[in-house]
């Protein structure tokens, strides 16, 4: 092997279609995947300490409960809670974060 | 709008500032918000408002980072780079300075790779989580080595002297030539990088005469847009040697024993001992075990580790490459650690074609470390204690003894770990917090100066440290006056003559802020 690889990382991984998902659900769902995912996925920090707190549904895991609500998961990004850390525009932009809501809330504001 | 701003500029000047940053960046990379800025605040700080940035940009190419930076100079605005700013336990994404800007460079996230030689040329919003989806998804045959808390970046983690749990975790070391903006706005590289279009840039590290990528490490001298590393080849089989170590005198024997199969090459990684506290801490919390304040009795220790079935030290040890060659060692390791106990190796075998597992060792990145910020319950914190020790079995007793009592003295539960260098040892302690708990935070800053006087009495001096503590640290490298520092100093003023690079960050202080110095 001789040729050096050259690919932007993120913009291939984004740019994977899933089949049989609307386009806005599957943005929602990749984006969540390689920013949110990394801690609300299984095994995550996020995961790891929400399914040890009293009352929260669906053993912890954000993408299988049906009480989350787009006002409050952009409040919980941009302000931190408990022990998640803030996380910046830069990192998530207002787009993005949008796309995310939207995919773990299903519609409702 | 409630400004932040850098000790002698004024509102109208930062102003300024930020509009000459938007016509570089764009209207929308510049987060100047008050909620923008909050969340550059270090989440697991003591006192996050020390540090809070005026506020942040965040360029996307290399060139305007550069065009930034003579802004920066002709306003006389302080930046704080960061790569991803999950510095945890080391002040986050926060800046030394407060009202500093935050030049934060996680958009910048290019990797090219050259197969061939195992090296990567990373930009610095490159994440170990980008980088390890890079490898898979192209199927390179090589390993990334990854910190506990992975959520980071590549190149901010190896600027800060991070390390992971693979033979290439000595991340620093892996740096093999760099890009720097230099702080009066000048790109240069390193190493052979300095020859324009050589082959070699990311293969040979020294160049000709003085080698300067260490200069750019946990320092303010540049910053770093581009960084060549090394990469591990994909083994063909790696073998876990596991102990979990009844007593807490263990440790002296087993520093002894590993220092002695660091130093001659037979253990290519560094184990590293960890008290209950980091595995316990990551699995429960304090609350269901005991509701008292103060450090936690020892029969509660001894019941959260029956439970969970952790050692007061566990070790792991792990070889990498050629099934025959590990089987070999293996052998070795386990035949002198039963001539020393007869505490149990539990011996774990993997071999290329089988999954790899989420786990440091295996390079996979991993967030699940970070848990243990809720170990008191509350919203929780922590900041790193990590003093260098000799490879010396006596020396670590002595200095986890020293530890251990301060600990208690100060009513703390004692987290403690010694990485195992080829001739040193890392000794991370990490100072766990509880942000709700207004007496435990009222005692911290004491307790971590105790610890470092500690050290200092000792000799030892810390490898890294919180924005809180790095003049504190740098004090204690005192050696003629502080000539190390002084020189520093003068390097900085020369390379950097508005002092806009980073001011302060490890105890360096340009002219214009040295009054700042605590
Ligand atoms: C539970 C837990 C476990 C952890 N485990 C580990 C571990 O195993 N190993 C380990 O090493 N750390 C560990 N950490 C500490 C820390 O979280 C990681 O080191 C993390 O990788 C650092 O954040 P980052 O990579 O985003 O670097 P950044 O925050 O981006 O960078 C670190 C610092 O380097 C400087 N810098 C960054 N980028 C540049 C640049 N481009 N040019 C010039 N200067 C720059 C800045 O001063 C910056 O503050 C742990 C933390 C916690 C809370
Ligand atoms: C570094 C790990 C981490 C990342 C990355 C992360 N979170 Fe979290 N998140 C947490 C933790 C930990 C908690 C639980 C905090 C607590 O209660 O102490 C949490 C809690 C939450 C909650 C609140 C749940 C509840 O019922 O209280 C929401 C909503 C949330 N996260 C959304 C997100 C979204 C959306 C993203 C991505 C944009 C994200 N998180 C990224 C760690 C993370």
């Amino acid at each position: 092997m001789s040729a050096r690889w050259k690919v932007l990382s993120l913009i291939a991984v984004l740019a994977l279609p899933l089949p049989g998902l609307a386009a806005d659900a599957v943005k929602g769902e990749s984006y969540f995947a390689v920013t949110c995912g990394r801690c609300h996925r299984a095994g995550g920090m996020g995961t790891g300490i929400l399914s040890r707190r009293p009352g929260i549904p669906a053993q912890g895991l954000l993408e299988q409960r049906e009480d989350l609500t787009v006002t409050f998961i952009e409040a919980v990004v941009r302000n931190g809670s408990g022990n998640m850390p803030r996380i910046t525009r830069a990192e998530v932009s207002n787009p993005q974060l949008a796309e995310i809501a939207d995919y773990l809330a299903r519609g409702k504001k | 709008m409630k400004p932040v701003l850098p000790p002698g500029l004024s509102a109208a000047q930062l102003d300024r500032a930020l509009k000459a940053f938007a016509k570089v960046v764009g209207d929308e990379w510049v987060l100047s918000t008050d909620l923008d800025r909050d969340t550059y605040l270090d989440h697991f700080a003591v006192n996050a408002d020390a540090h809070a940035a005026a506020a942040a940009v965040a360029p996307l190419t290399a060139e305007q980072v550069r065009e930034i930076v003579l802004i920066a100079n002709e306003y006389k605005v302080p930046l704080w780079p960061i790569s991803r700013g999950k510095n945890f336990g080391y002040g986050g994404a926060a800046p030394r300075l407060k009202g500093s800007v935050v030049l934060d460079l996680s958009r910048m996230k290019k990797i090219e790779f050259d197969a061939e030689n195992g090296t990567a040329l990373v930009e610095p919003g490159v994440g170990f989580y980008d980088l390890y989806d890079y490898i898979q998804q192209n199927k390179l045959p090589f390993w990334t080595s990854v910190p506990g808390n992975s959520w980071g970046s590549v190149v901010g983690n190896a600027l800060d002297r991070g390390v992971g749990y693979t033979t290439y975790g000595d991340h620093t070391s892996k740096i093999c030539g760099m890009e720097v903006v230099l702080p009066t706005g000048e790109f240069m590289r390193t190493g052979m990088g300095a020859m324009s279009g050589a082959p070699t840039w990311n293969l040979y590290r020294y160049g000709f005469g003085p080698a300067w990528d260490q200069m750019f490490v946990q320092s303010n001298f540049g910053v770093v847009t581009k960084m060549g590393l090394w990469l591990m080849p994909a083994p063909e089989s790696m073998i876990g040697l596991d102990i979990e170590m009844e007593n807490a005198d263990d440790l002296g024997w087993a520093v002894d024993l590993i220092a002695g199969m660091r130093r001659d090459g037979l253990l290519q990684q560094a184990p590293s001992l960890g008290s209950w506290l980091r595995g316990a801490a990551v699995l429960t919390t304090r609350k269901e075990w005991y509701d008292k304040p103060g450090a936690l009795p020892d029969d509660v220790i001894a019941a959260i580790r029956k439970k969970f079935g952790i050692g007061w030290w566990s070790a792991n040890m792990r070889l990498y490459g050629y099934e025959e060659v590990n089987e070999a060692a293996a052998k070795v390791i386990s035949r002198a650690f039963a001539k020393r106990t007869r505490q149990p190796l539990k011996i774990s075998h993997w071999r290329a074609g089988q999954p790899l597992e989420p786990n440091p060792f295996q390079g996979v990145p991993v967030t699940f470390p970070l848990q243990n910020a809720a170990w008191h319950g509350g919203r929780g914190g922590h900041i790193g204690y990590s003093p260098v020790l000799p490879a010396n079995g006596a020396a670590a007793l002595e200095q986890f003894k020293r530890t251990y009592d301060r600990y208690r003295e100060f009513g703390m539960d004692y987290h403690g770990s010694f990485a195992m260098s080829e001739r040193h040892i890392t000794n991370v302690n990490q100072v766990l917090f509880n942000k709700d708990d207004k007496d435990m935070m009222g005692r911290v800053d004491k307790f971590f100066r105790a610890l470092v006087g500690d050290a200092k009495e000792k000799r030892y001096g810390e490898y890294r440290t919180h924005i809180d503590y790095m003049d504190l640290v740098a004090s204690t490298y005192d050696f003629n006056n502080h000539a190390l520092r002084r020189a520093n100093e003068t390097i900085k003023d020369a390379l950097d003559p508005n002092g806009i690079l980073a001011p302060g960050k490890s105890g360096i202080w340009p002219r214009r802020y040295r009054s700042e110095r605590t």
